[in-house]
């Protein structure tokens, strides 16, 4: 089997040769490379490049050239922030009061920001499509807004705004999100991770999630050309599990805060469930620390297939060493096989 | 027949404040204690209504149960309420302490932090806001400046958050006995990251903030 119809085989639940494996790179590309990640993000050659590096240098199961979240703001108007040694962070924010919600453009997928990000997927495309995944990104219209206006304005608005300023922002980063994402499975993308952290326990209430996202997310969901996996970013999805499985999405991407055992029994049927090594802690662990976590993900969550490891939130940040994410693959390798 | 006049007694009142709390419900929770004030006494809204909510709050969220929205409502009221209540009221604070608060440089997240300083001035320490992306040095300078007795510091992301040892590492070259507390996602995804930043401790969440001074500074004398 190759990582390609391995994933297939998980995604649609049946029993692979083994658990598939994601290292979801998104800043070491640049440290393969040598080049700083200011420079790294300017071309998607060097994002494709990278992860094509990645893939072979420790045989993972994916590739991943998304490039960072604050992406999709920058397509909105607002500035980027870098830095040497962790991924880039929206800057000025777009919005600066809800008036100019009224003005907002929403960008197209094909305005200038968005080429490389693109680019780089059809790039990986050319090489690897239909061997090994190629997997992108996309952020939920009901998150989006924290980095448009902040997140304190979101909030604001959220819970003491106007409803129709609400409204008229959400259809906006809805229509975006609906075309970036398309865009996307066009130039190549196999499956996206769909992040909507605010959705998640650690932000907001299940009321909360009945009442602002949860149809928004089955509307968005409903048009997207290609599978999504329900990311919470580290967040908790325990208040909500039930429903997500209802939103469309084939998968779901599960924080390190919640157990494994318990998510597969819940939607384990119906979602394939991703996760959730603890991508902060993975900073300073030792090789025996990496082979311990995989062997307790992998103890509660392969069982009966529709399971692929990975960190819980679609980020391994920069200061993980090569010995431990080899050991991840190694420890899958040796503990993860299913005959 | 006689009608009763049902009096509601504090702890009603709490109930109900602490429910409304719980359910984000920010104007609900904001008619509870103006009808309280009807009929208790200032002192006692703040601190057998209010103050104590609070606290079941925070014990709710130490078991993963309580969203950023509802603490974020439990703090806008909270800061409503100590204005109002603050002027009528002749024994407070109850925590005379000071604190220098802001994020460390490259992050520029401020949520966190604004949270916390409204439960922390509720509980009447002193905190003087340095901002969002604060050097290692200034969070030094403006805590002996303002004399305070410690320093919070808030990180969003990993790589930020590293460089909050270097706010440790000056505090012990120059020997200052300021106590250095972090917060935010990362912290609370490693449980040891602090003390390798060299950091006294870490907070969970914001209402818990209150709790790590008294325990830190009642240690302190
Ligand atoms: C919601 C979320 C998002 C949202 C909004 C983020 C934002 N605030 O701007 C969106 C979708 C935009 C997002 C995007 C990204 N995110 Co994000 N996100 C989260 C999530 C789920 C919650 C973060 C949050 O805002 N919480 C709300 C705030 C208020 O909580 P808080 O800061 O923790 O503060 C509370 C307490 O910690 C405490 N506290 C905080 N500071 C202090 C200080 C003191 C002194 C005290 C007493 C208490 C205290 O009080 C607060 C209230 O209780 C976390 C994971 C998690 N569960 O925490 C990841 C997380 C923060 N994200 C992360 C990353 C990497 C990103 C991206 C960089 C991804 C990328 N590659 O592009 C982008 C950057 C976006 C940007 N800003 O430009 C990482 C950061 C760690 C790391 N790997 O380095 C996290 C931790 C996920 C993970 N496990 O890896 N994200």
């Amino acid at each position: 089997m190759n990582s390609f119809e391995r994933v297939v085989a998980a995604l649609t639940h049946k029993i692979p040769d083994k658990v598939p494996v994601f290292l979801f790179f998104t800043v070491h590309g640049a440290r393969e490379l040598g080049i700083s990640l200011r420079e790294y993000f300017s071309k998607a050659e060097y994002v494709a490049d990278a992860q094509l590096k990645l893939v072979k240098k420790f045989g993972h199961d994916c590739v991943y050239p998304f490039f960072y979240a604050a992406k999709e703001a920058q397509a909105f108007g607002c500035s980027v922030v870098f830095y040497e040694d962790g991924p880039p962070n929206s800057g000025d924010p777009v919005i600066a009061s809800y008036e100019d919600i009224d003005d907002l453009d929403v960008p197209r997928p094909d305005s200038p920001v968005l080429e490389e990000p693109l680019k780089a997927i059809e790039l990986v495309a050319e090489k690897v499509k239909g061997e090994i995944p190629i997997i992108s990104a996309v952020i939920a219209p009901f998150s989006l807004p924290v980095m448009l206006m902040g997140f304190t304005k979101w909030i604001e608005l959220l819970l003491f705004g106007d409803k129709n300023t609400r409204n008229k922002l959400l259809r906006k980063t809805k229509k975006f999100c609906v075309a970036w994402a398309n865009a996307q499975f066009k130039a190549g993308a196999d499956a996206l991770g769909y992040f909507d952290p605010l959705a998640t326990a650690d932000i907001i209430t299940r009321d909360e999630f009945l009442r602002y996202d949860f149809r928004l997310t089955k509307d968005t969901i409903r048009k997207l050309k290609g599978p999504v996996a329900y990311a919470g970013a580290g967040g908790s999805f325990n208040s909500i599990i039930d429903l997500l499985p209802e939103t469309g999405a084939a998968g779901i991407v599960v924080s390190s805060k919640d157990d494994l055992t318990d998510v597969k029994k819940k939607v384990g049927d119906r979602l394939v469930v991703m996760g959730n090594l603890n991508n902060i802690e993975m900073a300073r662990w030792t090789v025996a620390d990496a082979r311990k976590a995989v062997r307790e993900c992998l103890g509660k969550g392969a069982q009966d297939g529709g399971f692929i490891l990975s960190d819980q939130h679609g980020e391994i940040p920069y200061y993980v060493g090569d010995d431990v994410l080899a050991a991840i693959v190694e420890t899958v390798e040796k503990y993860g096989r299913y005959e | 027949m006689t009608i009763a006049v049902l009096k509601m007694n504090a702890e009603s009142y709490r109930e109900d404040f602490l429910n409304s709390l719980l359910g984000a419900e920010y104007y609900g929770a904001k008619k509870i204690l103006r009808s309280a004030l009807k009929e208790l006494s200032a002192e006692d809204v703040l601190l057998k209504v209010v103050t104590p909510a609070l606290n079941l709050l925070g014990e709710k969220w130490a078991e993963k149960e309580i969203a950023l929205t509802q603490l974020y409502v439990a703090s806008r009221i909270t800061e409503d309420a100590i204005s109002k209540l603050l002027p009528l009221i002749r024994e407070y604070p109850p925590l005379k302490y000071k604190a220098v608060i802001g994020t460390i440089s490259g992050d520029y997240h401020a949520l966190g932090k604004d949270v916390v300083i409204r439960f922390l001035r509720a509980a009447g320490v002193e905190v003087k806001d340095l901002g969002v992306s604060v050097e290692p040095e200034v969070f030094v300078e403006k805590a002996v400046e303002e004399k305070a007795d410690l320093i919070f510091v808030s990180a969003l992301m990993l790589h930020t958050a590293l460089r909050i040892a270097d706010i440790a590492k000056i505090l012990r070259r120059k020997k200052l006995s300021v106590k250095l507390v972090v917060g935010g996602a990362p912290f609370n995804f490693d449980k040891n990251l602090h003390k390798k930043l060299g950091a006294h401790a870490m907070v969970r969440n914001a209402l818990d903030g209150i709790n790590i001074v008294k325990k830190l500074m009642e240690g302190n004398g």
